[in-house]
């Protein structure tokens, strides 16, 4: 059906669903991103302690977006979000250059989790507005993501407060997510 | 509500206490956030505002959720404060996101990062500087024909009863309202510009 539907250019008309899980180092500004994306202004957040969850629509996409605290003592659980994600969302903090290191080894702890083998990554560089910020070359390189064999990853330069960057992520995720069509 | 929006303090005093928040004055205890980079301890809202300002100016940790090894002191830091010009009552008076751009406030972040990394105080960041001398920017002078009376007192100005103006917030004041005190010394300013000094109170050795 997929490939008639291509064929007749109606792509943008199917429904598509996926799940995302965004995850990252404490103040990141995950839940920043998450409602930026969702209501399109800067909250004033707190610490997350749990998670938050928010349905996005991007085109003929929606996207289930669980964006999961990140303090050290509850990272263990973020591996409960991982089932049935079809990709993951790293954010990390481009101006907190002394964590890039833990920042690194998180993400690829959680990579090497069964339940994410098929799982896209798409690395936000985020706070690219702050002095000092590394760009998101320096950052894949600090994040060793050229080892990451057999995966699909981006990684884009962003800013929550001002948007900058966030919709360029989507865009890449909407080509290579393995969504499936809405129920 | 504007994030930098000066909360009222509940409990000045009470937050010189570690198990109140530095910047609100709210009890924490329960549920404590640190800034490790001030070393003071915050509840978890002024800890969301604290993240807002960036890791470089204040890392923050939760006692309960992070693996954190440093300890508050809002005492050290609050008489650190002082000593560099800053008593507590200004202090709060300030934003909450302005106040830890006061050049005392960077003076201990520089000064906490050169001992730990075993260098020299690095010279302030030109970019702050530039902030801070914006917010202070030169008060808008009220025209004299905008002010037949004196902005605080109403008293009439007349050929021999002269109008001022106040040095700091521009306001039109008559001599009354601009004491000698305050403008022989620096330039002038106004009675509600420079609150009349504190009175001692005998036998406690206050000020």
């Amino acid at each position: 059906m997929g490939a008639l539907f291509s064929l007749m250019g109606l792509d943008g008309w199917t429904k598509l669903d996926a799940r995302l899980c965004m995850v990252g180092l404490d103040a990141a500004g995950k839940t920043t991103i998450l409602y930026k994306l969702k209501l399109g202004e800067v909250v004033t957040t707190i610490p997350t302690i749990g998670f938050n969850v928010e349905a996005i629509e991007y085109g003929n996409l929606t996207l289930t977006v669980w964006d999961i605290g990140g303090q050290d003592k509850i990272r263990p659980l973020w591996r409960h979000y991982y089932s049935d994600t079809q990709g993951v969302i790293f954010v990390v903090d481009s101006n907190d250059r002394d964590r890039l290191s833990q920042a690194k080894d998180e993400l690829h702890g959680l990579l090497d989790q069964f339940e994410l083998r098929d799982a896209v990554v798409l690395v936000y560089a985020n706070k690219q507005d702050l002095p000092n910020a590394a760009p998101a070359a320096q950052l894949a390189e600090a994040l060793q993501l050229s080892s990451l064999r057999g995966r699909k990853w981006y990684i884009q330069a962003c800013c929550a407060t001002t948007g900058d960057g966030l919709y360029e992520g989507l865009d890449w995720l909407k080509e290579n997510c393995p969504s499936k069509p809405a129920s | 509500m504007s994030r930098d929006a000066a909360q009222p303090s509940a409990a000045p005093a009470a937050a010189l206490d570690d198990a109140c928040c530095f910047d609100c004055g709210a009890a924490c205890a329960h549920d404590r956030w640190l800034c490790a980079t001030h070393n003071v301890s915050l509840c978890i809202s002024c800890a969301g505002v604290h993240r807002a300002l960036g890791a470089g100016i204040s890392f923050v940790r939760s006692e309960r959720l992070d693996g954190c090894e440093t300890a508050s002191d809002n005492a050290a830091f609050a008489a650190y404060l002082e000593a560099h010009g800053v008593p507590r009552r200004d202090w709060l008076a300030a934003g909450r996101v302005s106040r830890y751009y006061t050049p005392a406030a960077d003076l201990w972040r520089r000064r906490s990062d050169a001992t730990a990394r075993l260098r020299a105080v690095e010279p302030p960041d030109p970019e702050l500087v530039k902030r801070y001398e914006a917010a202070k920017a030169p008060p808008i002078w009220t025209p004299d024909k905008d002010a037949p009376a004196c902005q605080l007192c109403r008293r009439k100005f007349t050929t021999y009863y002269r109008r001022h103006h106040c040095r700091a917030c521009g306001r039109c004041v008559c001599c009354d309202c601009s004491p000698k005190v305050c403008w022989q010394t620096t330039s002038r300013r106004c009675k509600r510009c420079v609150p009349p000094p504190a009175r001692s109170i005998p036998g406690l050795g206050l000020t």
